[in-house]
């Protein structure tokens, strides 16, 4: 059964994390007339419809991370926000590739919706650099991270993870974070990159 | 320690957005005032970037892989059961791992079989210097960084007398336990090393138990000894961070 979720409904289960979550974007991805407004736009934009879709996930991913980090201020329409967050990363996108002048009335209209633009992705050498410290962490050790992050529970990460139950669950979280921190500690760029 | 354990749950209350508006700004006043406290900050924000990146890489693949099943007019399955799927395989390249590794050991020590001793030299690694997250900065003429200092230069009897003279009312006793028994191990000191690995191991300390447990494995194999339990407790302990390694030694040892 398709689960129905209004905005108000959307922000908390994102924001509330584990299954709730889930639903919350699988419901965003199955819309279809606000993928279709992205892909024209990028279309009208010199772009083609591959790169709309790329944009139309960039999009839910930047408004994935804005809800649980608080930084939406649930001002106007959901759906408004997030063609709008598409709208600026594509733009943004061809300001970098030097393919557009980003015009001051675009930069202010997408300037209102997002204080804080560069907060919408990270550039691809904070990437490089991310992926390139997170290769010293085993894969199940990040998943225990994310899903912690995401506020599943231990015994909900236990069995997503092939653990016995929930406390061995929290002391693997413990030894990964722990692992983490210091391979953030060795890497003396990181915080100024990051910055 | 109270005191930095406080801190470090004020952090993480802030990277997770759970302060009030006034609790932040006490937050960011600190962030200014107190370099240390920004240090921890920086440090755990980064950590936090780290995680939320990895979250983006995994929606990602999970929105492409979506993109391409409902091109090509397939059933769309939910983010949750490809998630499971996603572990499946990933266990399954862990084991294939494990296989490689095990099979690249027998070809290196040349036959099938290795002895204990040789299975401690090859899995021994000296501990991390740092002391773990919770314990207090601790002032360079305290017997724990003294004793540490020694062992780092090599200088096992100077760090075994140091260590051992913390006393076992000493809220850092567990620590000092710890790498008195990494001293005893570099000495070659296999039975002292195993008794005070084991001590670390019961006390409970979750920020040490788990390295005690292996390390009192290695200083049994080390010295010869019986260590069938061992062996076999850790390696059905599916939650131990070094089940894995203790497997390999299993078999190792069985060929």
């Amino acid at each position: 059964m398709i689960t129905t979720f209004s905005d108000k409904a959307i922000i908390e289960a994102i924001g509330a994390g584990g299954q709730e979550r889930q639903k919350a974007i699988a419901f965003i991805y199955r819309d279809k007339a606000l993928k279709n407004q992205i892909v024209a736009f990028v279309k009208n934009h010199n772009g083609n419809h591959e790169d709309g879709v790329d944009v139309f996930h960039e999009g839910i991913i930047a408004f994935d991370k804005n809800i649980r980090r608080g930084s939406y201020k649930g001002e106007g329409k959901l759906k408004g926000y997030l063609y709008s967050t598409c709208r600026f990363i594509w733009l943004n996108k061809l300001k970098r590739n030097k393919k557009i002048v980003y015009t001051e009335e675009e930069a202010q209209l997408d300037q209102v919706l997002h204080e804080n633009p560069e907060s919408l992705s990270l550039a691809e050498e904070q990437k490089d650099l991310l992926r390139k410290l997170l290769g010293q962490l085993d894969t199940k050790c990040g998943k225990i991270l994310e899903l912690w992050k995401l506020s599943y529970s231990m015994d909900e990460i236990a069995q997503q993870v092939g653990l016995k139950d929930g406390s061995i669950a929290r002391r693997q979280k413990y030894n990964c974070y722990q692992k983490l921190l210091q391979i953030v500690d060795k890497a003396p760029n990181l915080k100024n990159i990051l910055k | 320690m109270e005191a930095n354990n406080n801190h470090i749950d004020l952090i993480e209350k802030y990277l997770s957005n759970d302060l009030s508006v006034e609790e932040q700004q006490t937050f960011d006043q600190k962030v200014h005032t107190d370099s240390e406290f920004a240090h921890e900050f920086e440090k755990r924000q980064a950590a936090h970037i780290a995680i939320d990146f990895l979250i983006a890489e995994s929606l990602k693949s999970e929105l492409e892989a979506l993109e391409e099943e409902e091109e090509q007019g397939g059933k769309v399955i939910s983010l949750q059961k490809r998630k499971r799927n996603r572990m499946v395989l990933l266990s399954l390249a862990a084991s294939l791992l494990l296989l490689i590794g095990y099979f690249s050991l027998v070809n290196t020590s040349g036959d099938l079989g290795s002895t204990g001793p040789q299975l401690a030299a090859a899995n021994y690694e000296a501990p991390d210097y740092n002391i773990r997250r919770g314990n207090p900065t601790v002032d360079f003429e305290d017997l724990l960084t003294k004793g540490i200092s020694a062992l780092k230069q090599r200088n096992y009897q100077a760090a075994i007398t140091t260590l051992d003279s913390v006393a076992q009312s000493n809220e850092y006793y567990v620590i000092a336990q710890f790498y008195l028994a990494h001293a005893y191990y570099q000495a070659e000191q296999y039975t002292e090393a195993e008794v005070a690995f084991d001590l670390v191991s019961a006390s409970n300390d979750i920020r040490y138990q788990e390295d005690a447990d292996w390390y009192s494995l290695l200083a049994c194999l080390a010295k010869e000894g019986n260590c069938t339990e061992k062996i076999d407790r850790l390696a059905d302990d599916n939650g131990h961070s070094y089940q894995q390694q203790v497997i390999s030694i299993r078999d190792g040892l069985q060929n």
